[in-house]
C-alpha cells in the first residue's frame, strides 16, 4: 500500500504526527440450523482507522473506502483541534524489531464456498441420533493487517483462520439439557470435525443424566471454555496496565509478589504456534511478543499499549487493539497461555466438573468477585464423569488463583486461552 | 440511493430470486469516551452499506458491501443461495405480507447531528465532575456517548419500498469505589431511539450520578448474602432481566424448538394464584421501539405469556411460516453487516394488583434486589442476574444494602413460584447480544417469590 503521501498530506495539513491502520477482512461463513444448512454469507471488508496529533491534541477518524482517506485525514485534524490538549501525550510508536512469524495457510485461501457448505454439513451428518443439531457453522477467514506511521513504523501481515461449531441440544423428561458446544478455531487448513461433534455429543449424553449439586466447600475442575470466560472478567481486566494506572486494578504495587498458587505460570504469547491471536505486530503496529503475566505463582507483568505504557513509565507489551464501532485504542490480552502440570486431574473420590459459565460478565473486575452458574456442570465420582448437574460457584478470582490444587498434563486450546484443564476448591450453591 | 438499490432488486428479480431484499445503511455516528475526565476517543463517522439477502430454491445467501458494489452482491447472494440449496432436504419458505411502502419520518427536538460536539462533551465532563464531587471513594470515572442518526431502506423484489429515519443517543458510566483495600464498581446505562438529545434533559446528570454513586457506596459498606434460596422480592429492573433473558429468548420462534418452551404453547407455565401476563410491545421511550421490522413487517404486541398460559412467539417471516404463528415484526438486525434474525424490543410483565407493603409483608428474612450487573440465560431456562443494588429484608422491612452476590435459578420453575406483583410498572433500557448487538428495554412491577425458587450464591 501506497500511504506515504497520505503522510505526507496529514503533514501539511499541520498534525504534528499522523498513524494510519488498515484492517482487511475476507469471510465464508456457513450457517446451519436445526440439520440444514440455512444461510451462506460473504463479507468484505475494509476498516481504515487514522489517528493524528496536532499539538498534543489527538483526533481520531474512520473509513471504510480507501477513496475517501484524505477527507478522513482531514477530519481527524479537525477533530485533533477540536480536542483538550493531552498532557499525557509523548508520542506514536517507534520502529522496533519483529519476529519472524505468520500464520497464514494458501490452503484456506483457496477455500471455495462449496467446501465450506461441505464443512458444514458434515457436521450436520456426524451427529449422533437422537441429538438435535441445533445449529452450527462452519467458517473460513482471510485477515490483513497494514500499519504505518510518521515515527517510521512501516509494517504489514496476512493471517488465516477456519473454524467449526456445532451446538447440541437433547431432550429430557423435564425439558431439555444445556446446550453443549464443540468448537476449534485453526490458523491451518486442519480442524478435526468428528472431535468438535463428539466432545459437544458427549456432553449432552452426560447432561440427560442430571444429578444432584451439593453446596459446600467443593473439588472443582474447570474447562478453558470457562475458564478464559471468568478470567476475561476478572483477572485478565485487571492485568491491563491502564487500569492500574487508573487504580482500577487489585494488582496495582503487587509486581514481585507471590500473590497466586506456585503452581501457577500464564504467559500473553501472541508467538504460540497456531493460537487464534497469534501476529507479527499489534493493532498500532507494535512487535508482539510473549510476556510473563505470572511464573510459580509470582505477578510479573502487566500487559500495555503504548500510550499507556509511556504514562505507566514501561514499554509496550504489544497489545494495543482497536475496537472497530468505537474507533479506540484499547489493551487486549492476545493468547493466554497456562503451563501444564503433572498430575491426573480426575483423581478425586467426588466433585464437579464444569464447561460453561453463565454470567461471568456480571462479575466485579475490580474486586474479583465472582458468583456464576455452572451450565454445562457435571458430577464427578470416583474419578469419572457421571451425568450433568447445574449449581452455582461463588468467590473471588484471587483466592481460586491461590487455591489451586492440580493442573492437567494437556493444553486444551479455547478461543482466547490455551490452558490445560484446572482444579480448584471453591465454594458450591446447589440449584 | 433509491436507483442503486432499485436496479439490484430488478437484477435479483431477472436472476430469478425467489425473495430478493436490499437493505442500506447511512447513519452519522458519534462516539465520545471520557476517562477520567480526559477525552480518550472521539470519533465521528458515516456508516453507508448495503446488506443483501436472497433466498432461492428454499435457501438463504447473504451478502454485506458497500454501495457501490450492489450490482455484484446481489449477483454473489444469489450463487451463495443457490448452492446452500443444493445440501437442503427441506425447502425454507415466507409467510406472506403485504408490500409497504412508506417513509417513516422522526421528528427530533434536538437532532444529535446539529448537536455541537462541544456541548456533547460538555455534558460528560460535567457529570464526571460531579462524579467526583460525590464522594472521596470514587477513584475511576469511565463515561461512553453514543449517538447516531440517517435513514434505513428497505426494498425487496415484492414491491415493499420502506425508508426509516432512526436515531440512537446512549450514554454509559462505569464507576470504581475504593475504601482501603476493597475496590468496587457500579454501572449505569440509558438511551433513547425516540427521541434525540432533548432525552437527556430528562436524565439530569444529578440524577445519574446520584443512583450510581449510590450502587457504589453500597457495594463497598454492604454486607455478603447468605447462600441458597430465599424468600424474596424483585424490583422491575431485575424482572425485566428474567422476563428478557430467561423467558423473552426462549419465545424467540428460532430458539424455542431447543428449548424448556418447546412444545408447551396453550399450557400453564405459570403460577395459576395470581394471573401472570408477560408481552413484548411497544412502549413509551422504550429502546427497542421502530415501527417496521427488517423484513418490513409492522411491529405487534406479542402476549407470550397470558394468565399463566404460553401463548405466543416472536417470529419472522420464515420462523411465521414453519410454525404457524402469527408475524410479529421481531426481525432485526444490528447494521448492514449482519442479516436479520429474531429479537425482543421491549419484554415485560404486566403489571398486578398488590400494593407495595403487601409484597414485603410477613417475609422474617429475605432479599429486595433492586438492580442488576449484567445477566444471561440458557435454553433450559437456568438464568444468572448479577445484583449490584440489593437488600436484606427482616420482618417485611427493608434493611441492610447486601454486596457481591448474583441469582439464579431456572426460570420455568421460578414462574411457579411468584406470589405477588405489584401495581407499579417500570423499565430499564439496555442491550442484547445475540451474536449482534440490539437496543432493548425490559421491565416490569415488583415481584415476589416463595423460598425455592431462586437461588443466591
Amino acid at each position: 500500500m501506497e500511504l506515504s503521501k497520505t503522510l505526507k498530506y496529514g503533514e501539511k495539513l499541520g498534525l504534528d504526527e499522523l498513524e494510519i491502520f488498515v484492517h482487511i477482512t475476507d469471510v465464508i461463513d456457513v450457517e446451519g440450523e436445526l440439520g440444514e444448512i440455512s444461510k451462506t454469507n460473504k463479507a468484505k471488508e475494509t476498516d481504515i482507522f487514522v489517528r493524528g496529533i496536532a499539538d498534543k491534541r489527538v483526533g481520531f477518524g474512520f473509513t471504510n473506502d480507501m477513496r475517501f482517506l484524505n477527507d478522513t485525514v482531514k477530519k481527524v485534524y479537525s477533530s485533533a483541534r477540536a480536542n483538550k490538549k493531552d498532557k499525557n501525550w509523548q508520542d506514536l510508536p517507534e520502529v522496533r524489531k519483529y519476529h519472524d512469524i505468520e500464520e497464514y495457510d494458501p490452503e484456506i485461501e483457496k477455500m471455495s464456498v462449496e467446501e465450506v457448505i461441505d464443512t458444514c454439513q458434515e457436521i450436520i451428518d456426524l451427529t449422533p441420533e437422537g441429538i438435535t443439531p441445533a445449529f452450527c457453522d462452519a467458517r473460513r477467514e482471510i485477515g490483513e493487517k497494514y500499519c504505518i506511521n510518521t515515527n517510521g513504523i512501516e509494517i504489514s501481515e496476512r493471517g488465516t483462520w477456519t473454524a467449526a461449531y456445532s451446538y447440541l441440544v437433547g431432550k429430557t423428561d423435564a425439558g431439555v439439557t444445556p446446550g453443549c458446544l464443540g468448537i476449534e478455531i485453526m490458523r491451518r487448513k486442519n480442524l478435526n470435525l468428528e472431535k468438535i461433534v463428539s466432545s459437544a455429543a458427549d456432553d449432552v449424553k452426560l447432561s440427560k443424566n442430571l444429578k444432584k449439586a451439593e453446596s459446600g466447600l467443593k473439588d472443582v475442575i474447570i474447562h478453558p471454555y470457562a475458564l478464559e470466560d471468568l478470567l476475561c472478567y476478572t483477572l485478565l481486566t485487571s492485568i491491563l496496565g491502564e487500569n492500574v494506572v487508573r487504580g482500577k486494578s487489585f494488582l496495582k504495587g503487587k509486581i514481585g509478589s507471590h500473590i497466586f498458587s506456585e503452581k501457577l505460570t500464564m504467559t500473553d504469547d501472541p508467538l504460540y504456534k497456531n493460537g487464534v491471536s497469534t501476529m507479527k505486530f499489534d493493532f498500532e503496529g507494535v512487535p508482539a511478543k510473549k510476556t510473563f503475566l505470572i511464573q510459580d505463582g509470582v505477578l510479573k507483568n502487566f500487559l500495555w499499549n503504548d500510550y499507556w505504557a509511556k504514562i505507566g513509565g514501561e514499554r509496550s507489551t504489544g497489545n494495543a487493539y482497536r475496537n472497530i464501532l468505537k474507533g479506540t485504542v484499547e489493551t487486549k490480552p492476545t493468547n493466554i497461555v497456562i503451563e501444564e502440570g503433572s498430575d491426573n486431574i480426575f483423581d478425586i473420590r467426588e466433585g464437579y466438573y464444569v464447561k460453561g459459565f453463565q454470567g461471568a460478565h456480571s462479575s466485579n473486575p475490580e474486586s474479583g468477585e465472582f458468583s456464576v452458574v455452572c451450565n454445562p456442570g457435571f458430577k464427578v465420582e470416583n474419578g469419572e464423569i457421571t451425568g450433568g448437574c447445574v449449581f452455582m460457584i461463588s468467590g473471588n478470582i484471587y483466592d481460586l488463583l491461590k487455591n489451586i490444587e492440580d493442573i492437567g498434563r494437556e493444553k486444551i486450546t479455547g478461543t482466547n486461552i490455551i490452558s490445560p484443564l484446572i482444579r480448584f476448591k471453591v465454594h458450591t450453591a446447589a440449584k | 440511493m433509491e436507483d442503486a438499490i432499485k436496479k439490484g432488486i430488478e437484477l435479483g428479480e431477472k436472476l430469478n430470486s425467489d425473495y430478493c431484499e436490499i437493505r442500506v445503511e447511512n447513519i452519522d455516528l458519534t462516539y465520545i469516551s471520557l476517562i477520567d475526565g480526559r477525552i480518550n476517543t472521539l470519533n465521528q463517522r458515516t456508516e453507508l452499506g448495503a446488506a443483501i439477502r436472497i433466498l432461492k430454491d428454499g435457501a438463504w445467501g447473504f451478502v454485506s458491501c458497500n454501495i457501490e458494489d450492489i450490482e455484484k452482491g446481489v449477483k454473489d447472494a444469489f450463487s451463495l443461495a443457490k448452492n446452500s440449496a443444493k445440501r437442503r432436504k427441506s425447502k425454507i419458505e415466507l409467510a406472506e405480507v403485504k408490500p409497504v411502502q412508506e417513509n417513516v419520518i422522526k421528528k427530533l427536538e434536538k437532532p444529535p447531528k446539529i448537536v455541537p460536539v462541544g456541548t456533547k462533551i460538555e455534558r460528560m465532563i460535567d457529570l464526571y465532575n460531579k462524579f467526583k464531587k460525590y464522594d472521596p471513594r470514587i477513584k475511576a470515572v469511565s463515561i461512553s456517548y453514543r449517538d447516531g442518526e440517517g435513514k434505513r431502506y428497505l426494498f425487496t423484489n415484492e414491491g415493499t419500498e420502506l425508508i426509516q429515519d432512526v436515531c440512537h443517543v446512549w450514554n454509559y458510566c462505569w464507576i470504581t469505589g475504593k475504601k482501603n483495600q476493597l475496590l468496587t464498581s457500579a454501572r449505569d446505562e440509558i438511551g433513547s431511539v425516540s427521541r434525540g438529545f432533548e432525552y437527556f434533559d430528562g436524565e439530569p446528570n444529578e440524577e445519574i450520578v446520584k443512583r450510581t454513586g449510590k450502587r457504589v457506596m453500597m457495594q463497598l459498606e454492604g454486607k455478603e448474602v447468605g447462600k441458597g434460596s430465599f424468600e424474596c422480592v424483585l424490583g422491575p429492573r431485575v424482572v425485566g432481566v428474567l422476563a428478557h433473558e430467561a423467558l423473552g429468548h426462549l419465545s424467540e420462534a428460532d430458539l424455542t424448538v431447543n428449548s424448556s418452551f418447546d412444545g408447551k404453547i396453550g399450557e400453564i407455565v405459570a403460577t395459576e394464584d395470581i394471573k401472570i401476563n408477560m408481552v413484548d410491545d411497544i412502549v413509551p421511550d422504550g429502546f427497542g421501539n421502530y415501527k417496521y421490522d427488517e423484513e418490513g413487517v409492522k411491529v405487534k404486541k406479542v402476549e407470550i405469556i397470558k394468565n399463566s398460559v404460553l401463548a405466543g412467539l416472536l417470529t419472522n417471516r420464515e420462523y411465521a411460516k414453519k410454525t404457524e404463528m402469527p408475524l410479529t415484526g421481531s426481525a432485526r438486525a444490528e447494521d448492514w453487516r449482519s442479516s436479520p434474525i429474531i429479537r425482543m424490543r421491549n419484554t415485560y410483565f404486566e403489571k398486578g394488583d398488590f400494593e407495595e407493603e403487601e409484597l414485603f409483608e410477613g417475609i422474617k428474612h429475605g432479599y429486595y434486589c433492586v438492580d442488576f450487573r449484567g445477566g444471561q440465560a440458557e435454553l433450559n431456562s437456568s438464568f444468572q442476574v448479577g445484583i449490584q443494588e440489593g437488600y436484606e429484608i427482616i420482618n417485611g422491612e427493608i434493611g441492610d444494602p447486601i454486596k457481591n452476590t448474583s441469582i439464579s435459578g431456572m426460570a420455568i420453575e421460578a414462574l411457579k413460584y411468584i406470589t405477588g406483583t405489584g401495581k407499579k410498572l417500570s423499565f430499564e433500557n439496555g442491550r442484547c447480544g445475540k451474536g449482534q448487538e440490539a437496543f432493548v428495554s425490559s421491565g416490569g412491577p415488583k415481584m415476589r417469590f416463595k423460598k425455592g425458587a431462586i437461588v443466591f450464591g
